[in-house]
């Protein structure tokens, strides 16, 4: 037995040795049909990965409603949030318009008080 | 024998898919899809050995345009046509697949001695595989065996049968069945070696 590569395993070899027999004695097989155990195999293997496939699709498409269904959620917190501070914003504006209201009154009373008290000076 | 039961297996199907199978088809319905691959197998496969005369590559393209068809069945549209072109379609697009890494290989020495004598430790190239010259070899070669070896070797490698249903058939233990397969292969090799060298030697003289 000639050996190309000397760390080449028995195992390896008895491998090797297979794929090719195999692929040999098949050229002594005249019919140009596929055998029956390969034909019914391989419809066998398709029909299992048509269930996988559509398995797995109906998976992705529940991943999606529920991917939807947590951006609903976050978009929903959001809002409430946003809702909540800018009541409270407006709130705060409120006061403070009222609170400038109020400082305008003042300084006008000042101003008033200045002048009278320019007046009596 | 083999063909006269795959001729009559063809005749029970039907020859095209109505057109209401084909909305079941693009669905992905099981027993439209088993139907659909028990008539076009044959034909794909047909297909192939045409273009290389070789049954393992024929058979591994086979496996692949019908895995490539479950897989992106999505892509079948019923309004464009029948699920025979689009699948013949795929195969095709195989076979340009398989030229194209053909063009890209290194071309084959036409001495197949010495691809033979390494048949142990390298796979043997598609190209050498279908030589007319490497299938007279082989069959030559086969015909050289013991006859329960060569039976061995065809019922597994060819007819692609189970261990067990050998057995039975030849009335030996599974062991024994595995045993004379490996004499059968260690043989078949030592015979095709042999033959080749001296078909090279009856070239050279």
């Amino acid at each position: 037995m000639k050996r190309q590569d000397k760390d080449f395993s028995d195992y390896d070899s008895d491998i090797q040795l297979e794929k090719n027999i195999s692929r040999l004695v098949m050229l002594a097989d005249d019919s140009e049909l596929p055998g029956k155990v390969f034909t019914e195999r391989l419809i066998s293997n398709a029909l299992t990965e048509l269930r996988r496939t559509e398995t797995n699709g109906r998976q992705e498409q529940a991943d999606t409603i529920i991917t939807i269904s947590r951006l609903e959620k976050a978009v929903a917190m959001v809002a409430v949030v946003c809702g909540a501070g800018f009541s409270v914003l407006f709130n705060v504006l409120a006061n403070i318009s009222s609170l400038s209201t109020g400082i305008i009154l003042i300084a006008m009373f000042v101003n008033r008080l200045i002048y009278y008290g320019g007046l009596i000076l | 024998m083999k063909t006269g039961f795959r001729t009559r297996e063809l005749e029970k199907v039907p020859d095209k898919l109505e057109q209401k199978s084909r909305e079941k088809f693009a669905q992905g319905d099981a027993e439209v899809w088993r139907e659909f691959l028990e008539r076009e197998i044959p034909k794909i496969y047909n297909l192939f050995i045409k273009s290389w005369p070789n049954p393992s590559l024929a058979e591994e393209l086979v496996q692949k345009t019908v895995f490539d068809a479950v897989r992106g069945r999505g892509s079948y549209d019923p309004a464009r046509g029948g699920p025979e072109e689009w699948i013949l379609g795929i195969a095709r697009n195989n076979i340009r697949l398989e030229w194209r890494t053909r063009a890209s290989r290194q071309s084959i020495n036409v001495d197949i001695s010495r691809y033979f004598e390494t048949i142990d430790t390298k796979l043997l190239p598609d190209e050498v595989l279908e030589k007319e010259e490497t299938a007279e070899i082989v069959r030559s070669a086969l015909g050289k065996l013991e006859s329960k070896e060569e039976t061995v070797l065809k019922a597994v490698y060819i007819e692609g049968r189970p261990i067990c249903d050998i057995a039975r058939q030849m009335d030996i233990t599974e062991k024994a069945v595995y045993s004379l397969l490996y004499r059968a292969k260690i043989s078949l090799r030592q015979k095709l070696q042999k033959m080749i060298f001296q078909n090279e030697l009856g070239q050279g003289s």
